[in-house]
């Protein structure tokens, strides 16, 4: 890697001793049109103190303003409060829900006729397998399409001091082929 | 099985004035990039960056400002380049985030942006190009002081 004059750089440094602290530790990544995304088994990932989701995805929705839906452990009870805040390229806007039965964030930019252009999304589920608290989700995501805009921040709160064994992602579309989901796990 | 990943790939702090750093031939071993970049803007400057050196009005952008009395959100599109911060004066934490950057999807980057005497922002650009992604220009239209540190990490998926 070539360094600018004026630069001091030290390239190629490996993994810092201890071992990892960030790992990958599944990836969905969507064939076909698919309705929702789940990650099941999420106790035997015990050993890690977080988890994190980065996704890439589009919706295929006609309309548009559709936003990605969670839940934990199939509850599908009035169980979830949250927060976002959302620019959309001319206005700033802030909405909450409480007593929900699921968790809402940040808006799926559209893939009609924009089958390169796909939003992305980074969520971080905080301490998900400690009884002692709820379960809050922090989120940043966001998109351009050719008839959307959209940067969000979002938090939320899942009722519940169960650990979290599962996650379900969906929405009022489907999401669209070569979308993407992986997981990551936190120590 | 668990991958260890997050991976610091290159890093280089600035030991004179300087107006531009680069991140050339990045592999695609990696799924998504994340750069940190730590450093201060001069007088009316912003920091922006270039994929591949490309200076086609291939980038777009939608920005969400906070500076403690109003929020306020705007967008640009087909511009030579992708700011990552504003003009603000000031220190700053800006954390960019390149997804999918070797797929052929026109490539989405999230980056959050602290200038903490100032203002938040978060936003989100679009490369119009499906390339993979191999190079990264920052560039500041100011002069970043002696001290601006860059670093690049790996995320496997």
């Amino acid at each position: 890697m070539p360094i600018p004059l004026g630069i001091l750089a030290v390239a190629g440094a490996g993994a810092a001793a201890g071992g990892s602290a960030y790992d990958l530790l599944e990836t969905t990544i969507l064939s076909t049109t698919t309705a929702s995304v789940s990650f099941s088994n999420l106790n035997t990932y015990s050993n890690y103190k977080h988890l994190q989701i980065r996704a890439v995805m589009q919706d295929n929705a006609t309309t548009n303003l559709n936003r990605m839906d969670l839940q934990f452990n199939s509850d599908t009870g009035a169980n979830y409060t949250y927060h976002y805040l959302n620019g959309n390229g001319s206005t700033v806007s802030s909405s909450a829900g409480t007593s929900q039965n699921k968790l809402q964030f940040f808006d799926v930019i559209n893939g009609t006729g924009d089958t390169p252009r796909f939003g992305v999304a980074i969520l971080d589920i905080l301490d998900f397998s400690n009884t002692n608290k709820n379960t809050t989700v922090r989120c940043i995501g966001g998109g351009i399409s050719s008839s959307e805009n959209d940067i969000s921040l979002g938090s939320g709160l899942w009722l519940n001091t169960a650990a979290v064994t599962s996650i379900s992602i969906f929405g009022a579309f489907s999401y669209t082929a070569n979308s993407r989901f992986s997981l990551y796990g936190v120590k | 099985m668990p991958t260890p990943t997050y991976d610091l790939i290159a890093y280089g702090t600035t030991i004179a004035e300087a107006v531009n750093f680069d991140f050339t031939s990045i592999g695609n071993t990696y799924r998504d990039l994340v750069i940190v970049i730590e450093a201060t803007n001069s007088s009316g400057s912003q920091t922006y960056i270039r994929l591949n050196s490309d200076t086609s009005s291939d980038y777009s952008r939608v920005i969400m400002t906070g500076n403690g009395s109003t929020a306020t959100s705007g967008s640009t599109a087909n511009d030579s380049f992708l700011p990552i911060t504003s003009s603000t004066t000031g220190a700053f934490l800006c954390i960019v985030n390149i997804f999918d950057y070797a797929d052929s999807k026109h490539k989405t980057i999230i980056a959050r942006n602290n200038f903490a005497a100032s203002e938040v922002d978060a936003r989100v650009g679009r490369w119009g190009n499906t390339s993979v992604v191999t190079s990264v220009n920052i560039v500041t239209s100011g002069v970043w002081p002696a001290g601006a540190s860059f670093y690049l990490y790996g995320i496997a998926a």
